[in-house]
């Protein structure tokens, strides 16, 4: 015993060459260089260059304090007209996520049976793969005399040619599909959470799976739906891909009035006013989730 | 005498209502094929685009809207072969492709090898040590994990931007045009987009850490050092193989930040892959994004199996 005791003390004394209070700090202080240098200083500075000016090589900013450009931001009609348009576009995206994939999520964690980890992995595939080829792959169906037209056709519900493609229709569809995966990991962890007997004492006590559903299942899960919903909503205010390919250009929502001020349109500091809106708004979703839930289920 | 009871009414209750089932209650009783049916459907959703995507790279038409007939063209054919269309080349061809590949591949392996080491040693500080400043840390990952990508995109370009300008007017020594956008500042940006991934991977890796295995072995006379290369390292071995086929799959595929610090002299394929998109739809781009998905696809499959990705998300 006590020859034991003395070689862990012995352990612990001679060989420790940082003291303990310092090394989680030096540890952790690369990523926090990092992340600092690249990732919040940046948002300091675009904060800043919001309410400069344009300077004269037209990429360049100077610094000063004007409110030209949040007063130009809500005063164009074209941009109130973006900003609407992009918030119905999170809600309607979020919302049929949410629809679409609360049953699969179900599915997969209740009723798939031992092939759960192949169904999990079958959403996850899309889910790391590029999202700029996914929204691409939907061209050759939505096209103009496309696959989906041609399905149509042959099916008798339609006659003639049905356009999809730069609608808000494909816009539509093009985002649920990317952003499907989002929603439903999260779900799929916040169903999987809930313990199987608890199923079985609701069908004891009588309830039917309706009711089970509604009152054992869907209130246990809110913590996924809440992370999902925050998940799918929080990237889907600064898209601009899918609109981009699948509206093509007539579909105008926020993250594309930014794409077009830091490119074709050369205006810094308008395009880093809409990035500040854009961030407020991503913000304002994160505390929403954070009053709802709280951190611990992050 | 309770359990009794409960057995008892149970099968009184499903047998009442049995007595005279209405037309929701016939719904219910087939819901299991009604959710089995969604779940199917849904899968389909999800893997028609890129079985579609996949075979229209094998179409012998230009434009690609219709399938014309099979062919191998358009990953292997050189441009301007007699009694060819002079629009048709293989991807294996275009040297245009070829540099965004090569772009693509540098800019990943680099900045795989930087976050992960980066994340590791984040990791273990955020799991194994308590300080002031955690859960900041802890905030900025999980902030940049969600936020939107054009914002951090447009936000790190005026950074470079300013940066650069600042060190050629100030410090008249400009760090090689490091910081002007081009290769050097992809990289820089996409460690900054790895590493709260990593740090999720390997976190979760250590959290289900057995401690007392690195006591016994410090206990066995081995010094901290060895402690952490034979005991520690070998453990987390399966998070970090994770945490960098994650992170390689995240800079190859990233197409926003990247489109927006790159510059005007590289490519990678994913802002290659935009700027041909925005030209007009061949085959090609289908060549070559199918091959961009095989590659991904095979990545996670490979880590699925090996680390079991999807447990720790």
């Amino acid at each position: 015993m006590t020859e034991v005791a003395t070689v862990r003390e012995d352990a612990g004394k001679h060989r420790r060459y940082i003291p303990r209070a310092m090394a989680g700090p030096l540890l952790v202080s690369p990523m926090a260089f990092w992340m600092i240098a690249f990732f919040l200083v940046p948002l300091v500075l675009i904060v800043l260059y919001s309410f400069g000016s344009q300077s004269v090589y037209q990429t360049g900013v100077s610094l000063g304090f004007n409110t030209e450009w949040y007063q130009r931001i809500f005063s164009e009609p074209a941009n109130r007209k973006a900003f609407l348009l992009t918030a119905q576009m999170v809600i309607l995206n979020t919302v049929g996520c949410l629809i679409i994939g609360y049953p699969l999520a179900y599915f997969i964690s209740v009723k798939s049976g031992r092939r759960k980890t192949l169904f999990v992995l079958l959403v996850m595939l899309p889910f790391w793969t590029s999202f700029l080829i996914r929204t691409y792959a939907w061209i050759t169906i939505l096209g103009n005399g496309g696959l989906l037209n041609g399905w149509l056709n042959s099916l008798g519900i339609v006659d003639g040619n049905l356009n999809f493609m730069y609608t808000q229709k494909a816009v539509y569809i093009g985002l649920i599909y990317d952003y499907l995966p989002f929603m439903v990991l999260p779900l799929f962890v916040g169903i999987e959470k809930i313990h199987k007997s608890l199923y079985e004492a609701s069908k004891d006590l009588g309830a039917g799976k309706w009711t089970t559903l509604m009152k054992v299942t869907v209130p246990l899960s809110l913590p996924g739906i809440f992370a999902g919903c925050m998940l799918t909503a929080v990237p889907t205010t600064g898209e601009f891909v899918v609109p981009a390919i699948l509206g093509g250009g007539k579909v105008v929502v926020w993250g594309w009035l930014i794409y077009e001020s830091f490119t074709a349109g050369r205006n810094w500091p308008m395009g880093s006013a809409l990035s500040n809106v854009l961030l407020l708004v991503m913000l304002g979703i994160i505390v929403l989730y954070i009053k709802a839930v709280g951190t611990e289920d992050f | 005498m309770a359990d009794a009871t409960v057995l008892q009414a149970a099968p009184s209750g499903a047998h009442r209502k049995k007595a005279k089932l209405s037309l929701w209650d016939r719904i219910m009783a087939h819901s299991d094929i009604g959710i089995a049916t969604w779940a199917i459907l849904v899968y389909i959703f999800f893997y028609l685009p890129i079985v579609v995507l996949v075979v229209f790279s094998f179409n012998q038409q230009v434009l690609n809207i219709t399938w014309e007939g099979f062919t191998f063209d358009w990953y292997i054919a050189v441009q301007g072969a007699p009694g060819q269309d002079p629009r048709v080349i293989g991807v294996i061809h275009d040297p245009a492709l070829i540099s965004a590949f090569v772009t693509s591949m540098e800019i990943a392996l680099l900045s795989t090898i930087a976050s992960v080491a980066i994340g590791v040693l984040g990791s273990f500080a955020l799991v194994r040590f308590h300080f002031r400043t955690k859960n900041v840390w802890d905030g900025l990952n999980y902030t940049k994990i969600i936020i939107a990508e054009i914002v951090a995109g447009v936000s790190t370009l005026l950074f470079f931007t300013t940066l650069n300008d600042f060190l050629d007017q100030y410090v008249g020594f400009d760090f090689f045009n490091i910081f002007l956008p081009g290769f050097w500042t992809v990289v820089i940006a996409h460690i900054a987009w790895n590493i709260p991934f990593v740090v999720v991977i390997i976190r979760a890796r250590l959290l289900g850490f057995d401690r007392s295995i690195e006591e016994a072995g410090a206990d066995l006379g081995a010094n901290p050092v060895s402690v952490f290369f034979r005991v520690t390292l070998p453990v987390i071995f399966p998070g970090i193989l994770a945490a960098s086929l994650l992170a390689f799959t995240l800079s190859f595929d990233d197409f926003v930040t990247t489109f927006f610090v790159i510059g005007q002299d590289y490519n990678t394929l994913p802002v290659k892959i935009w700027s041909m998109v925005r030209m007009g739809i061949t085959p090609e781009i289908n060549a070559i994004s199918t091959f961009m998905m095989g590659f991904s696809m095979i990545i996670i499959v490979f880590l699925e199996l090996k680390a079991r990705v999807s447990e720790v998300l």
